[in-house]
């Protein structure tokens, strides 16, 4: 008889729900991308029953819940983190029962329920989609429970987990602190910082390992006394500015060459860390493959350098490193547990599983409005061609196709495409697309059968979860980091066939293969999900022209002033309650 | 260090179980507090400060203080750009000349529907402007639509800078919200409140929060007598009245109370029968179940509306009025939302109480009210809704203010209000009643009043029937409100700019309702003046959400009405029957016959019970439901079927429900949520559903 699994994350930021099949990850999706509030943290009420309806389930075909973390064992490390101030109202305020009581409650579910510990759930999300039959594991992240950086090893259906770093110890909050001093936002923010780090100089590098200091095995500890982040309020004490000699920046103002030399360092220091404890991770298990996760693991990098120049043969990070990703490490951990046959033989090759919508509710919609559209249905061919004209243009492209991705990428299904030769690109989609920080650079997405001849790269990287230099011969400004590197995708006909035959349509036009993709959203939102969240983007960006399905609307055959106001002004979903905070990581 | 590491492993535990009362948490939380863990912290250095500039302005509302030309103006501030629909529509306040009275308030003294076209303000100033020697007086309007007692506590403060004469303060209806909404209550008494809310003692519960929204209103209008006295500024409260009349409690406002032993039954059965007795005029046998209602559950305003209903009949007004407002007053027992806006008698007699205590003047509109309607009870001849005035009751306010207002400017009483009454073209009054008749809409409101608002609108102005064809197809369409093509029309055409700039049209996200009842009731008023948009509604109807190749899902929230998916303090994923019949619609293009999935429970029940299933009226089936999930499949026939819409009716049993466990409730929950936890399980459902869904049988 099958075995229905559903997995959850939640109570913490980037909460989701996946559903397995016998072990077959049906469908997964991240709560925010239907609630639109970024990073929800909520139960993932609407995609679970996203779940249960892609799955053609009701709730009592369903055997089991998977909960990605251990809520005592967490209590008992929040509980010591307060001491000397626990009180019984912070206690009250734990409320460690909440993940069992709002799943029996706000989703209904009257089965049994298991808990798997943080780092089990990532290393699970990670071995047992990697294709790997036996493997080395590292999952670093902030924090789960007590642990924060975990080793272990794969073997068919088991994990062992034989050694982890404690709270407050953390390569996650030291990156995470960093990040918080140079301004950006904790949990939030990251990515910021190892954008910045290219423009940079190593100088500071001294300094932040007076911040951290490695220890025998796996072990490393940080310096307690330049972090404030148990005491909730905020996340680095009075002390780093004096060790570093600056001020924290305030947020929104001016990057200075001190805020692109400290991510620089950090960065280095980071994956300094990283290759000696992926050094020692070798020695222990002797195994030539590496799985990693955990949010530390979405430093793509990191991972270039852990592979290139570490012990390990061959990596597979799980695109989903972040929280999200546990929900369908506990399910699959809970399904191993069970004795059952793990079906996931090969290696995960897409992501493609959130929610996708008919064509006729696409036209449904357009049909409500008063937009312009072209309707290309049935023939598919013609629109690539439009399309990849358009790109050729200058156009920026709002690509909305299939099935959404689950985890923190936008890979071919919910894109901004852009031309990458155009010097200009990148500058006016984060100025009027994207509306964010003009530092951050684009990502590549490249056919997979041409990577090799425009990057330093010799396998295919479908997640967008490794940098290498482009060695292209076409000039690549638009997606090329100041440092040379690229953070490249590949595409292949199998797994995106639109996508992939739309790069084939540009490079007919252009001899180039390769687009600038980056995700459908704008600062502070999550990447669309639906029909009607990526109109609401396309009118209230700079984004030139959408195709949804086979519609295409184009921004110069419609006046979409006054929809831009009422979106911009009128819109009561701006009302809608905050998510979570990025000022300091939320350990309560 | 490992002895704290296992003291913290062992408090979770407690913890987690949930077996630990306050007190023994405290035990354990002082025996824990040892030294800090911490590692020895290095030296710290001295602090390097960024230049952070100072914030610039000074605020009153949504406009910030700007210095041009040697004046100081206070001009809108683009930050807050998204609220400036909720204020006067006015940029720039300029320094006074003469003299100057503001007005704070709520959506009430917004003048809402009429708004800006129209407004307490506007009208005011009028009558001010047309007596001798008052021409330079002006109302500066600091109304703000859903303005709350703490904001309305910091507008009273910064509203000094504008150097008033007089301060009207018209509000009142909102002040309830704060008792659910902000940290207002000690630990102390949500224990309290909580202890009375698992003995089902619901008149202590009631009694409990009017005396904490009374301590509410002294302490704001202590802070108001401080700022009055200091700065010499006169204070005048308009004391808003309620639509008693014909404002019915909305069906989330009457869900029905878990109450002790079999009374739960014994309430549902009282109400049927009233309701029976009051559709066939037996008045003493209505009067009768309706007592028994009252006395069952005193928090439940269906008594006090079907006893008054009984009074009415019989002209008996004054104790109808009595019945009326006591209905009203239920509400401050939360029932697992907020109720509609109002002023509650608590909130009413502090204000009275205290006014007289610090020389502040009043308008009490429900005393106005009443000697103007001769002893009869407000309705719609003065409001448009639950709280909001028509223009006539805005006229009559803004009489009874004047009235008090100018022997204060020693001004002479001449015969002014004839002179200065605006009259109002009837587009804006027509518009005012569909715009209002959407709200009436969204709460429940019988067929009766949203006809009347349509035929009041139709009869007066030509633009009602464009304003009825536009809404009708917009309330059709699945697409959010803000990108269908008609709301579009309706804002370039003005035809909603009195309801906050069009705002009051939309939705909040995934929670578009069809209105159903509402577009019925404009095709009927259309038909009146010799439009007929049946057809077409009904063929867009069967487009937008017709059972066609794929399944149509009930538990949207456009086929069913007034379900709550909300329990205190979390949403939950699937349908919570509040009431004994649950009302779903769905439309068929075609006669065919469809399947429904439906995955269903009675909880709390020790076997479930059994369910009828209704198909336009006629019984389909009755089955046996669970306590527990279970997933069945239902054929209706196509003979029970017809083209358009069919309406799906579920009577779940009555029957006594198991209470929850005390324990439980307080299990690893703070205080207050406690608090709301308690008052959730006060109402059980009397059925769950978490799949509905409709599909065509493939021919």
């Amino acid at each position: 008889m099958g075995l229905n699994i559903i997995g959850i994350s939640a109570f913490y930021h980037d909460s989701a729900c996946c559903i397995l099949r016998d072990g077959v990850l049906i469908a997964a999706a991240q709560e925010e991308r239907f609630s639109r509030i970024k990073a929800d943290a909520s139960l993932p009420c609407q995609a679970f029953l996203y779940c249960l309806k892609q799955s053609g389930l009701a709730i009592t075909d369903i055997d089991l819940i998977a909960y990605y973390e251990d809520p005592e064992k967490k209590a008992s490390r929040q509980i010591w983190s307060r001491i000397p101030e626990v009180s019984s109202s912070f206690l009250l305020q734990l409320d460690p029962g909440r993940p069992e009581r709002e799943i029996r409650e706000v989703l209904g579910y009257e089965g049994p329920i298991r808990f798997v510990e943080h780092h089990m759930s990532h290393a699970a999300s990670s071995f047992f989609f990697s294709g790997f039959d036996t493997s080395a594991i590292l999952t670093v992240d902030g924090v789960g429970e007590w642990a924060t950086t975990t080793y272990g090893a794969g073997n068919g259906n088991a994990i062992h987990l034989f050694e982890e770093v404690h709270f407050p110890h953390s390569l996650g909050l030291l990156y995470s602190t960093i990040t918080s001093f140079l301004g950006f936002g904790v949990n939030d923010g990251e990515y910021k910082v190892m954008g910045l780090a290219p423009y940079g100089k190593p100088l500071y590098v001294k300094q932040l390992m007076d911040l951290l200091q490695p220890e025998a095995e796996g072990q490393y500890k940080l310096n307690m006394g330049y972090f404030d982040f148990l005491s909730g309020e905020r996340m680095f004490s009075d002390a780093l500015p004096g060790l570093l000699g600056h001020p924290a920046r305030r947020p929104d103002s001016i990057i200075a060459p001190f805020h692109k030399d400290l991510s620089k360092s950090l960065q280095v220091v980071l994956e300094e860390m990283l290759l000696e404890k992926a050094r020692y991770l070798h020695r222990r298990t002797g195994e030539k493959n590496l799985c990693m996760a955990g949010g530390v693991a979405l430093n793509c990098v990191a991972n270039g350098r852990i592979l290139r120049d570490g012990p390990f043969e061959k990596l597979f990070v799980q695109p989903a490193s972040n929280d999200a990703g546990g929900a369908i490490g506990a399910a699959m951990a809970i399904h191993a547990v069970e004795g059952r046959a793990l079906q996931q033989k090969k290696q995960l090759d897409h992501v493609y599983f959130g929610p996708e919508f008919a064509a006729d509710e696409i036209e449904q919609l357009l049909k409500s409005t008063s937009l312009q559209y072209h309707n290309y249905r049935g023939s598919r061919d013609l629109m690539l061609s439009m399309v990849a004209g358009k790109l050729a243009e200058g156009l920026v492209i709002g690509w909305f196709q299939g099935r959404m991705e689950f985890g923190p990428r936008s890979l071919g299904a919910r894109s901004i495409l852009a031309d990458p030769r155009n010097a200009t690109m990148r500058d006016r989609i984060n100025a009027m697309v994207k509306k964010r920080e003009g530092f951050r650079p684009f990502a590549p997405a490249v056919l997979e059968d041409k990577v090799a001849e425009h990057f330093q790269l010799d396998h295919p990287s479908p997640f967008m979860l490794e940098t290498c230099q482009v060695s292209s011969t076409i000039d690549l400004p638009a997606i090329t980091h100041v440092d040379g590197s690229a953070r490249v995708q590949t595409v292949n006909e199998h797994t995106n066939l639109p996508f992939a035959l739309l790069i084939r349509e540009f490079e007919k036009l252009t001899g180039c293969p390769i687009l600038l993709n980056t995700s459908f959203n704008v600062k502070g939102e999550p990447i669309v999900c639906s029909p009607e969240d990526a109109l609401k983007c396309f009118i209230k960006t700079d984004i030139d022209c959408l195709v949804m399905d086979e519609f295409v609307i184009i921004r110069s055959e419609n006046s979409l002033h006054a929809l831009k106001l009422i979106l911009e002004n009128y819109d009561i979903e701006k009302e809608k309650r905050a998510g979570i905070r990025h000022d300091v990581y939320t350990f309560v | 260090m490992n002895r704290s590491y296992s003291l913290a492993a062992e408090l979770a535990r407690v913890v987690t179980g949930g077996e630990a009362s306050a007190v023994k948490l405290d035990t354990l939380a002082s025996l824990i507090n040892g030294p800090s863990p911490d590692a020895a912290a290095p030296e710290p250095t001295p602090v390097l400060k960024d230049n952070e500039p100072p914030d610039q302005y000074d605020r009153i509302g949504i406009w910030s203080l700007k210095q041009q030309e040697g004046m100081d103006l206070y001009v809108r501030d683009t930050r807050f750009a998204a609220d400036w629909r909720l204020w006067a529509n006015q940029h720039v306040i300029f320094p006074k000349k003469g003299k100057r009275v503001v007005l704070l308030g709520e959506s009430v003294a917004r003048g809402y529907f009429y708004d800006p076209f129209f407004n307490p303000a506007i009208e005011l100033r009028s009558r001010l402007q047309a007596v001798e020697g008052f021409t330079d007086f002006e109302v500066v309007d600091l109304a703000k639509s859903g303005l709350t007692l703490e904001e309305l506590s910091r507008l009273s403060e910064s509203c000094l800078r504008l150097d008033p004469d007089l301060i009207i303060i018209f509000a009142g209806n909102n002040w309830a919200y704060s008792l659910y909404d902000s940290p207002v209550f000690s630990e102390y008494e949500i224990q309290s409140l909580t202890n009375a809310l698992h003995s089902l003692d619901l008149m202590q519960v009631k009694e409990k929060l009017d005396d904490k929204l009374a301590e509410l209103v002294k302490n704001y209008m202590a802070t108001m007598a401080s700022f009055s006295a200091r700065h010499g500024i006169p204070v005048l409260f308009i004391i808003p009245e309620y639509n008693l009349d014909s404002w019915k409690s909305t069906p989330l406002e009457k869900i029905v109370a878990g109450l002790p032993e079999d009374n739960t039954d014994k309430w549902i059965a009282a109400g049927k029968r009233a309701k029976r007795y009051l559709q066939s005029g037996r008045l003493p046998d209505a009067q009768k179940e309706s007592e028994q209602m009252i006395a069952l559950d005193p928090t439940n305003p269906l008594g006090y509306e079907y006893l008054a209903e009984c009074h009415l009949r019989n002209e008996k007004y004054e104790e109808a009025r009595h019945l009326l407002e006591s209905a009203r007053d239920t509400s401050i027992v939360k029932r697992l939302t907020n109720h509609t806006p109002r002023c509650f008698s608590s909130c009413r007699r502090t204000i009275l109480e205290q006014s007289k205590l610090y020389g502040f003047h009043v308008v009490d509109l429900p005393a106005v009210f009443k000697d103007h309607l001769g002893g009869k009870i407000p309705g719609r001849d003065l409001f448009l809704d639950y709280c909001h005035l028509n223009h006539e009751g805005i006229k009559l306010a803004m009489d009874a203010a004047f009235d008090v207002l100018l022997p204060l400017f020693d001004g002479k009483k001449t015969d002014v209000k004839s002179s200065s009454a605006r009259e109002l073209s009837t587009d804006l009054v027509a518009l005012a009643h569909l715009l209002a008749a959407t709200l009436n809409s969204r709460f429940g409101q019988p067929r009766e009043i949203l006809n009347y608002h349509c035929m009041q609108a139709v009869k007066i102005s030509r633009i009602s029937a464009r304003f009825m064809t536009l809404f009708s197809s917009l309330a059709c369409r699945k697409a959010s409100t803000a990108l269908c093509k008609s709301y579009g029309q309706i804002l370039a055409e003005g035809l909603a700019d009195q309801y906050n700039k069009g705002t009051g049209l939309l939705h909040a996200e995934n929670a578009k309702t069809l209105d159903y009842e509402l577009i019925h009731a404009m095709i009927a008023a259309l038909q009146t003046v010799g439009i007929d948009i049946h057809g077409q509604i009904e063929v867009l109807l069967n487009r937008e959400h017709g059972v066609k190749n794929a399944p149509v899902n009930l538990l949207e929230s456009f086929y069913h009405m007034f379900s709550i998916q909300k329990v205190a303090g979390a949403s939950s994923c699937y349908y919570k029957a509040y009431d004994i019949t649950s009302e779903f619609l769905f439309f068929m293009e075609r006669n065919v016959p469809v399947y429904a999935d439906i995955t269903w429970r009675i909880p709390a029940t020790e076997n479930g019970g059994k369910a009828r299933l209704l198909l336009n009226d006629a019984p389909i089936d009755e089955m046996d439901v669970g306590n527990k999930w279970q997933t069945k499949k239902v054929l209706f026939p196509s003979a029970g079927l017809i083209k358009g819409a069919n309406r799906l009716l579920i009577k779940w049993p009555a029957g006594s429900r198991v209470p929850r466990k005390k324990a439980e409730d307080r299990n690893g929950l703070s205080a207050a949520g406690s608090l709301d936890r308690s008052i959730g399980s006060l109402y059980h459902t009397f059925g769950e559903i978490h799949t509905l869904m409709i599909s065509a049988v493939q021919e």
